[in-house]
C-alpha cells in the first residue's frame, strides 16, 4: 500500500514531462517554426487557401526515400535561411509535434549531413512534384 | 483451485494483519491532498513560460511596442483592436511574422501581423516602422507581400499585431 501511495504521488511528475529527444532544442526549433514557417503553414500546420495541410499528415512523407527526400527538398526547406543543423532539428520537431501519428514511432531521424546532401538539389515544380508523389506514395489516398 | 484459496486467504490475513481499517482512508486521503499539491510546487511553474506579456503603451500610436515591423493601417483606429479585426472584415491565416522587444521585461515576442481583409483599405494611422524587413525575394520575411492572399477576398483592410510566443534567445 505504501508502495502504491508513492506511485501515485511521484506519476504526475513524470506524466507531464514530454519525452524529449537530446536532438532537439523544442524552444529553439518552435521559434524557427514560427518565424519561418508559420507565416503560412499557421501555428499548428493545418495551412489554408493553396498552403498544403501538415497536422496529423506530413509524417506519411517518411514512407518512401522520395517522400523523405521531398521534406528536405521542398523550397521552404532547402532555401529557408537555416543552416543544416537547425534544419535538420526543425524537421525532426515538425516530423513529431505536427506530424503526430502520421510520423512513425521509430522514425530515422535527419541528420545534419543528410539534410545538406538533399538541400543541394532543391525542387523548383515543388506543386506539381508534390502531386506525382502523393499519387505514387499513396494511390489510395482521396488527395 | 485449493492453490488460490490459499492465496487469496494468505493475502487477505495478510492485509487484515498489517494494515488498520482506516488505513484506506488515511491514504486515500494523502494521495488526494498530495496530488492537489503537486502543480503548486516550483518544478510545474518552471517549466510554464509567459505567453501574455505585460503591457505599456498605447495601442492606437504607432510606437506601441508590438508594432515594430507593421507596415499598414491599425485595427485598433479602424474598429477592431490590436488583436482582432473590425466587424465585416476576415483575418486572413497566412500572416507576416516577426519579433519585438516588449519594453516591460526586456524580451523579444514572436508576433503575427495577420491582416484583415475583404473591406476597403481603413485609412486611418498608418503604420510603417518595418523592422526586419526583407526584400521581397525572401517573401516569407517581406511585409510588402499582400498577406490577403490567404484570405476569401484579397482586399486589404487593416493589421493587427498577435503576440504568439516568445522569441528563442541564443
Amino acid at each position: 500500500m505504501k508502495y502504491l501511495v508513492l506511485i501515485l504521488l511521484v506519476l504526475p511528475i513524470f506524466s507531464g514531462e514530454v519525452a524529449a529527444n537530446q536532438n532537439i532544442n523544442d524552444k529553439r526549433a518552435k521559434f524557427n517554426y514560427q518565424i519561418l514557417c508559420q507565416g503560412c503553414h499557421v501555428g499548428d500546420g493545418r495551412g489554408g487557401k493553396g498552403v498544403p495541410n501538415m497536422k496529423g499528415r506530413v509524417g506519411y512523407f517518411l514512407s518512401g526515400q522520395k517522400g523523405r527526400e521531398y521534406l528536405v527538398k521542398v523550397p521552404g526547406a532547402a532555401n529557408s535561411a537555416l543552416d543544416n543543423d537547425q534544419l535538420a532539428e526543425l524537421l525532426n520537431w515538425m516530423m513529431i509535434e505536427i506530424g503526430k501519428k502520421s510520423t512513425p514511432a521509430d522514425f530515422a531521424y535527419f541528420t545534419a549531413p543528410e539534410v545538406e546532401r538533399l538541400r543541394a538539389s532543391p525542387l523548383f515544380e515543388a506543386q506539381e512534384y508534390r502531386k506525382q508523389l502523393v499519387k505514387k506514395l499513396f494511390p489510395l489516398a482521396a488527395q | 483451485m485449493k492453490i488460490l484459496d490459499k492465496l487469496f486467504e494468505k493475502s487477505a490475513r495478510s492485509i487484515a494483519q498489517t494494515s488498520s481499517r482506516r488505513g484506506l482512508l488515511k491514504s486515500l486521503g494523502a494521495v488526494l491532498v498530495g496530488g492537489a499539491a503537486i502543480p503548486l510546487l516550483p518544478v510545474a511553474r518552471a517549466s510554464d513560460s509567459p505567453q501574455y506579456p505585460q503591457d505599456v503603451g498605447d495601442p492606437s500610436s504607432c510606437d506601441y511596442w508590438r508594432y515594430c515591423a507593421v507596415d499598414g493601417f491599425l485595427c485598433e483606429c479602424c474598429g477592431g483592436s490590436y488583436n482582432s479585426c473590425p466587424p465585416g472584415t476576415e483575418m486572413s491565416p497566412i500572416t507576416w511574422i516577426g519579433t519585438c522587444r516588449n519594453p516591460v521585461d526586456g524580451r523579444n515576442y514572436v508576433i503575427s501581423y495577420n491582416d484583415c481583409c475583404g473591406k476597403t483599405q481603413c485609412g486611418s494611422c498608418l503604420c510603417q516602422r518595418d523592422e526586419g524587413d526583407r526584400p521581397i525575394y525572401r517573401s516569407d520575411k517581406s511585409n510588402d507581400v499582400n498577406w490577403c492572399l490567404g484570405a476569401t477576398s484579397s482586399v486589404y483592410h487593416c493589421s493587427t499585431a498577435i503576440v504568439v510566443g516568445v522569441a528563442f534567445e541564443k
